[in-house]
């Protein structure tokens, strides 16, 4: 009796520990967002005081009226919500017909294809930079959406079939089987009956496209330097001048720039999680 | 007129896997059929060609009176339910059931009547609003059915339906499929490797080994007459007694069967019954006794005539007994019977359990030395070369 109790005791100390390690976590993952929430709500005279104030004393909106009216932080968040949306939709109906197929049909080197694809992912896009930069200029697709929707595209499909392949095998085939008796054609089968139980992948997809066209600065800043096609992330870096650096307004326009990715997270995450772990157990 | 006709059906897989060889069955109207086997004997995917999942190698399918081997599957006029049902998840139990007609272009009327009629013959009209994950096992596979008999097919597949199901639900829906099948009247293909099943359900039972045709008949002729030891160890439960014998005697008259060291009769009725035993005068047969078949011989008898063994374990059952016993018989199992080259030579024979059925009163302990009397007349005799049961 004794044994067992001290044995659970020591269970519980073993928790505590897992529950303060992840304390510790949270706290160091939280901690700059936390910085740079309550600095862009600082005056740009506290924000430079030292030593520095825990919060923002008086809470201000001066940031972000400067980030939006003086340097027009709107237009770079149309231009990422446009590029960003435009690419993961491009992903999306891409990534669906041909993860299906590499799940479901039977075809001659489909091995090689999924290694190619999977080498694309991890291709540094540095490397493409140059000589992209010049096909661009040739075309005439400098400072243009089509300039950043398509390498986008290109870049995250690769990663977005896999994911969409996983689960599409996780579905049991039986339920194409029961369409074609019923009578539906395959692309109807895949429409009504294989996209539904398919969802938390095709979320998952989607999130994590969106997520990197969004946060994408390489591209962007090589392809898209004119102020009218500037996304987030270059119109942030290129705020200010030479002599100037507004870390006020920085911070004001990250905080509106994580904002819809930390919402996009936070309704789907579920669905996420689900599409992450599904080939996992389901084979 | 058959509405399923079978003509030396074969599939053989890209790997030169025969799968089915030669299959030769008809399915009359509203019959019942089922196929039986071992897992791997291709009963299923007998079963997928006729729904036309997979191709047909060689031979010919006739759905009424078309051949039907390059029809798409949905042109067959056949409905199939599968072993895991395969319900649309993400659909009610309404749309599950209505989705092919949907799909048909029915209107909208005239399907929700369909649909409301299925869902009544099933007892489903309580559910038909909640999604599969949402329904009992038993209600899944309801729904499966209804799915199947919404379109009126002319006939049913149906893969293995019960066997996702508890015991004791299994009992009942096995009653349950087998009133819908005869209220509707559709010809149907049931596949199912539990011999109980197959007995209970079917107008006629085919029974399948690796790929070939065993015996089709009713289930009684084939618990009677099973045409091979496969046969004979399959159909019924527990299994029929197998031992290869030494017949002695046949010219005679007085046929008598060694089974190691006991002699048992074969009387003249079983002799007239399989005239052609006397072929094996001397010679090695495979003997089949039922379990039902053997009774306890009582103590004072003189141990002649008698199939002598010792008690290894009894199963009480309430109405009656399970002897497992003992004998010096070599045993023979029908799983491996036949076909395998090592058991012609009778190198693997050995000594196995074999099974008497007998009353709840007999007093019996593991341990005790038993003696069986014989219905000589319900033993079953097999040529040990083929395998073949020894008849004419």
């Amino acid at each position: 009796m004794s044994g067992r109790l001290a044995k659970r005791r020591g269970w519980r100390r073993v928790v505590n520990g897992v529950n303060l390690a992840s304390l510790l976590v949270a706290v160091f993952v939280s901690a700059p967002l936390y910085w740079l929430v309550s600095a862009s709500l600082k005056s740009p005279v506290e924000i430079g005081a030292t030593p520095p104030t825990a919060y923002p004393h008086p809470v201000t909106l001066t940031n972000f009226r400067q980030a939006f009216l003086h340097y027009g932080f709107g237009r770079y968040l149309l231009n990422s919500v446009v590029v960003s949306l435009a690419s993961t939709v491009l992903v999306l109906a891409l990534g669906i017909l041909a993860g299906y197929a590499l799940g479901r049909f039977p075809m001659r080197g489909k091995l090689p294809v999924l290694m190619g694809l999977l080498m694309i992912s991890v291709f540094p896009a540095i490397a493409v930079i140059s000589p992209l930069y010049l096909i661009m200029r040739e075309i005439g697709w400098l400072n243009s959406y089509q300039a950043l929707i398509l390498p986008y595209t290109a870049f995250n499909l690769p990663f977005a079939i896999w994911i969409l392949r996983n689960y599409f095998i996780g579905i049991p085939p039986e339920m194409e089987e029961v369409g074609r008796l019923d009578g539906a054609s395959p692309l109807r089968t895949l429409w009504s009956i294989i996209l539904p139980q398919a969802r938390p992948g095709i979320f998952t997809a989607a999130v994590f496209t969106f997520t990197a066209c969004w946060t994408e600065f390489l591209m962007a800043v090589s392809f898209n330097s004119a102020n009218g096609y500037r996304t987030i992330a270059v119109g942030i870096a290129l705020f200010g001048s030479a002599f100037v650096v507004p870390y006020g307004t920085i911070f004001a326009a990250s905080v509106a720039a994580v904002l819809p990715i930390a919402i996009l997270v936070l309704v789907f995450r579920r669905s996420v999680v689900s599409g992450l772990t599904a080939g996992a157990v389901k084979g | 007129m058959a509405t399923v006709k079978l003509e030396q059906v074969t599939k053989i897989y890209p790997n030169g896997t025969k799968a089915v060889d030669g299959l030769n069955l008809e399915v009359g109207e509203g019959e019942l059929m089922v196929l039986v086997g071992p897992s791997g004997c291709g009963k299923t995917t007998a079963l997928r060609m006729v729904a036309g999942l997979e191709d047909i190698s060689d031979g010919s399918l006739y759905i009424g009176q078309k051949r039907v081997n390059d029809m798409s599957p949905k042109d067959r006029d056949i409905a199939m339910v599968f072993q895991s049902y395969a319900l649309y998840p993400h659909m009610t139990v309404a749309e599950n059931i209505g989705f092919a007609l949907k799909l048909r272009k029915t209107p909208k009327a005239e399907a929700s009547a369909k649909i409301d009629q299925a869902a009544k013959i099933l007892g489903l009209s309580e559910v038909l609003d909640r999604k599969p994950g949402q329904l009992s096992g038993g209600q899944r596979q309801r729904v499966a059915m209804g799915r199947a008999i919404v379109r009126e097919p002319s006939v049913f597949l149906m893969d293995e339906p019960l066997s996702n199901l508890d015991a004791k639900l299994r009992v009942q829906m096995r009653a349950e499929v087998s009133k819908v099948q005869r209220t509707l009247g559709v010809a149907t293909l049931y596949v199912t490797h539990d011999q109980v099943e197959a007995m209970t359900m079917g107008d006629r039972v085919a029974v399948l080994r690796g790929g070939v045709l065993q015996q089709c008949d009713t289930p009684q002729t084939l618990y009677d007459r099973p045409a091979n030891v496969f046969v004979a160890g399959f159909i019924g439960s527990p299994a029929m007694n197998l031992w290869r014998g030494v017949l002695e005697g046949a010219s005679t008259g007085a046929a008598t069967v060694d089974l190691g060291s006991c002699r048992l009769d074969v009387g003249d009725a079983a002799m007239a019954a399989h005239p052609e035993l006397s072929r094996f005068e001397g010679a090695e047969v495979i003997v089949g006794i039922r379990p039902e078949h053997l009774s306890v011989a009582p103590p004072s008898s003189d141990g002649g005539g008698e199939l002598r063994g010792r008690v290894e374990l009894v199963e009480a059952l309430g109405s009656e007994l399970m002897v497992h016993f003992s004998t010096d018989a070599r045993h023979v199992k029908a799983e491996d019977a036949a076909d395998d080259p090592a058991m012609r030579t009778g190198e693997v024979a050995t000594a196995g359990i074999s099974v008497a059925r007998v009353g709840p009163r007999v007093d019996v302990k593991p341990g005790d030395p038993i003696a069986f009397e014989v219905e000589s007349d319900m033993m079953h005799f097999f040529d040990p070369a083929t395998g073949g049961a020894i008849r004419q």
